[in-house]
């Protein structure tokens, strides 16, 4: 039997197996979303039992089911109390990670965990929460767009656009700071892609269309 | 539309990961990795509170599930013709020490209890009429499902002869002053098979089965 018809069955094991597979990406995916590795423990064990209650919505035909897990926390950060509320019996059941610094007092005792801080804080500060959602699950935790749109339930136009906007003010923010780019390297490239982007607009509101 | 949107995937996304550079991935700490998965596969095979069930009922249906399941669990067809003058159930010791159990019949699961204490094994047994369940959490303390997994009770294929649901219990399996539990389910006509069972262990008191409506076990089970 397949992963995916497992966890429609109900077989528990598989989603021992799903934990242990895709945890990390949940546990840094909710970091990059909330900015707190304590909130983001709690998505994790949420997130799975999202997707116990949840599984009978699973596609039978598909491949990893990542995409739909990183939807569900995605879902799950951004209304972690409602998440909360409908665990609430469960939640009380588990013994309370040890405090884990947030932005507010982390100790960055590397360049490596200093950048992470830096970057998850730009954006937090600077995106709308749909904006933040589409870069993390694009570019930090790199689904297809097409994946992205599925796992938030919205069309792939729209994880476009978002991410479109996303660049925009993350750009603004740059030219603000030191760390802009060249502005030469980008521009003609712009005008290129404006003509091969037209063809796969046309085709892909066609496919819009039948969905 | 302006230009923004006419972008190639690929160009976007390189933009935006030289904007925003990937965060380093931080682990889960290996013990909050090992308790947090704990927790998450008890929750998930254990029933709800039966006043969070019957309030859910309302709002969404699937919730109804959160629950027993699978790792210990099977389903079977059962044969047509069941009992026809044999004993209700068989119990068998292995050389291994486990116990083969074929059900024949769904009555006095009390008495194979009684027989399985003879054997030496602490075990709890109830049947499920088609549709009921036994209302739940049974036990507030489960030992992990790490513990006994598929080993507690597994199906056992039946010999063509036979008539009944053969299962082995590993007695082994249940460590000093736990209790498992186990349930045999008759499922309802329409169903895929005919029989299903599900087993566990606690560490501390179990309740007695109180049938309720429902699917034995809402979570599923596998099937063959």
């Amino acid at each position: 039997m397949s992963m995916r018809a497992r966890v429609r069955a109900g077989d528990a094991d598989v989603f021992g197996e799903l934990f242990d597979e895709h945890a990390r990406s949940i546990y840094n995916l909710a970091f990059r979303l909330t900015g707190n590795w304590s909130v983001a423990d709690d998505v994790v064990s949420l997130t799975f039992l999202e997707a116990w209650r949840l599984r009978d919505r699973v596609d039978i035909d598909g491949g990893s089911l990542r995409p739909w897990l990183l939807g569900i926390a995605t879902n799950v950060a951004r209304n972690t109390r409602r998440a909360t509320r409908r665990h609430e019996a469960a939640l009380a059941r588990l013994p309370p990670a040890e405090a884990v610094p947030d932005f507010a007092d982390e100790v960055v005792d590397s360049i490596d965990d200093g950048e992470q801080v830096v970057a998850v804080r730009e954006a937090l500060t600077a995106l709308r929460q749909p904006e933040l959602e589409v870069l993390a699950l694009c570019v930090w935790s790199g689904l297809p767009y097409a994946e992205a749109a599925r796992a938030l339930g919205v069309p792939v136009g729209t994880v476009r656009s978002r991410l479109s906007r996303a660049r925009k003010k993350l750009n603004k923010l740059v030219t603000d700071s030191r760390r802009r780019p060249p502005e030469k390297s980008r521009e003609p490239q712009a005008d290129r892609r404006q003509v091969e982007g037209d063809r796969e607009n046309a085709v892909r509101s066609v496919q819009e269309r039948t969905r | 539309m302006n230009s923004a949107s006419f972008r190639p995937d690929s160009d976007e996304r390189a933009e935006l990961a030289w904007l925003s550079p990937t965060p380093v991935e931080r682990d889960l700490p290996s013990d909050r990795h090992r308790l947090l998965k704990e927790f998450v596969m008890s929750e998930i095979q254990q029933d709800p509170q039966p006043a969070k069930r019957a309030r859910l009922r309302l709002l969404r249906p699937a919730f109804l599930a959160p629950v027993a399941t699978a790792a210990a669990t099977l389903a079977v067809a059962l044969p047509a013709l069941l009992g026809g003058g044999t004993p209700a159930y068989a119990v068998s010791k292995n050389p291994n020490g486990t116990i083969n159990i074929e059900i024949r019949e769904f009555k006095d699961p009390k008495k194979l209890q009684a027989d399985l204490h003879d054997l030496g094994v602490n075990v709890i047994v109830d049947y499920l009429p088609p549709g009921k369940r036994c209302q739940g959490p049974r036990s507030t303390d489960l030992a992990p499902r790490e513990q006994y997994r598929r080993s507690l009770l597994q199906f056992v294929e039946n010999d063509r002869s036979s008539t009944g649901f053969s299962t082995r219990l590993d007695p082994s399996v249940i460590r000093t002053g736990q209790t498992a539990f186990i349930e045999y389910a008759k499922l309802e006509p329409n169903s895929v098979v005919d029989a299903a069972f599900n087993g566990w262990i606690a560490s501390g008191p179990v309740a007695p089965c109180k049938l309720i409506s429902g699917k034995p076990w809402p979570g599923g089970y596998p099937t063959r």
